[in-house]
């Protein structure tokens, strides 16, 4: 096929897949791809391709009984090893439950509430003493508070993110806090990175356990930047010297070329296998 | 890889100290990130279950080989939460029609589905790093306009002949693969 051809062939599959048709160039287009099989399979693939790569989607199979590997796979799911595995699942999860599960009961909640308070009171107490004492060599080495990613240089100057990591950078982290809780919502473009902020600002006014906490959530967001998390909590461990937590955090840092300084994540568990 | 291992074996053997270890381990996390994401006690229940029915399925075709048993298995979880959240969307646009399907096809489905994004990244990672950082955007909802200033070009026309050549490599990879076609027969 010559590169006009193509070119007009893909732009024509791009306006069809964008909704940029009117609807009768929709009909002719449909009427062309049920007489050409290639063609068809072209729009199915780049279709499950923007699907597959966007997290807020999905690329479905249609449900057909003639495709012989979803047969083999069902049969592979009502074996009778696999069955019997599939109730254990079922009876551990009710058991998991049962015991995991709080009571409702006001008495024990309150009882819970306590336990919790008792924990945080002991570990704001205990925090502060441990980070006084201890700061490892790997955690001066790699820690990389004062550079973390930056959103100024991409030209949307407008976005509130930016004054967020004003504030930060002038070490205003209370202020830092309070303006990205209350401007950037959940749905916005830049929360990852709200969150990247946020979570430093907590470290650096000594709340690790606000900081963990808002970098579960970015681990948890779904988005490019979720594994910035895990680098995060990894300095985290490192400050108060918690080794076992840091290893187990690079394990899932090195699980993924892709993730947030994968090689700097490398040189770091070399040296802690040597010590 | 050893703990992949044990807990491979574990599951595969009907161990219940091992299945109940995995509950304890990772349960807390796949149920925070469901019921962040618009979903409940009992989505969250099923999401576990099929998950490691998933990596059963897998692991008796060919072993699984995966650096982190807790990554992997937490992606897969995502995933079948992504496609959960996708049905009911569907449905909706649909007035609510719904056609029952029964477990084994909906797992079924999901694990062909799961198999074929697999092959996807696989050829994805295959590509240049420019291709990679071209398509990654395009693919994630980017306009031309928004990566042309993302990623510095010169003009819209080269976007759009980079995303149609890059474009092109990853689709002539996929269409190559035996396993791909075989997912389509």
């Amino acid at each position: 096929m010559s590169q006009t051809f193509e070119n007009k062939r893909q732009q024509e599959i791009d306006a069809y897949l964008e909704g940029k048709m009117s609807q009768d160039e929709v009909i002719a287009f449909e009427e062309k791809l049920a007489k050409d099989s290639v063609l068809k399979e072209d729009v199915l693939l780049q279709r499950s391709l923007h699907q597959s790569f966007n997290e807020d989607d999905w690329s479905t199979i249609p449900n057909e009984a003639d495709n012989e590997e979803l047969q083999s796979i069902k049969s592979a799911l009502r074996n009778e090893d696999n069955t019997a595995i599939s109730s254990t699942i079922r009876s551990v999860e009710t058991h998991y439950l049962e015991v995991n599960t709080p009571s409702k009961k006001k008495g024990n909640t309150r009882f819970y509430m306590r336990v919790a308070i008792a924990a945080i009171v002991l570990a704001l107490l205990t925090l502060p003493f441990l980070m006084q004492v201890n700061t490892t060599s790997h955690y001066v080495q790699y820690a990389n508070w004062e550079d973390l990613p930056s959103l100024r240089t991409k030209g949307d100057t407008q976005a509130k993110i930016i004054e967020g990591e004003s504030l930060y950078l002038s070490q205003k982290y209370k202020e830092t806090i309070q303006y990205l809780e209350h401007n950037i919502a959940v749905n916005d473009p830049y929360y990852s990175y709200a969150l990247i902020y946020t979570g430093a600002s907590y470290f650096q006014t000594d709340n690790l356990e606000k900081a963990h906490e808002t970098y579960d959530l970015l681990i948890n967001s779904n988005t490019l930047q979720s594994s910035y998390g895990y680098w995060y909590k990894l300095l985290l461990y490192l400050k108060i010297d918690d080794t076992q937590k840091a290893k187990e955090i690079l394990e899932l840092i090195l699980s993924n070329q892709d993730h947030y300084n994968y090689s700097e994540a490398k040189k770091l568990q070399k040296e802690l296998e040597k010590e | 890889m050893e703990e992949t291992q044990k807990y491979m074996n574990g599951l595969l053997n009907n161990d219940r100290v091992i299945v109940a270890s995995i509950y304890d381990s990772f349960f807390p996390k796949v149920k925070s990130f469901i019921l962040d994401n618009k979903g409940e006690e009992e989505d969250v229940k099923d999401v576990f279950h099929d998950g490691l029915m998933y990596l059963i399925v897998k692991h008796q075709e060919s072993p699984l080989q995966i650096r982190s048993f807790e990554a992997y298995f937490f992606t897969i979880c995502k995933n079948i939460w992504r496609r959960t959240l996708k049905n009911k969307k569907t449905r909706v646009m649909n007035d609510n029609t719904l056609h029952y399907i029964d477990e084994d096809t909906d797992l079924g489905l999901f694990i062909l589905e799961q198999k074929r994004l697999e092959i996807y990244q696989e050829k994805f990672h295959l590509l240049s790093p420019n291709c990679k950082e071209v398509l990654g955007s395009y693919f994630n909802g980017m306009s031309y306009e928004e990566i042309l200033k993302e990623l510095d070009y010169t003009s819209i026309n080269t976007v759009r002949q980079r995303v149609f050549k890059c474009r092109a490599k990853i689709i002539q990879l996929i269409k190559e693969d035996r396993r791909y076609r075989k997912l389509n027969k």
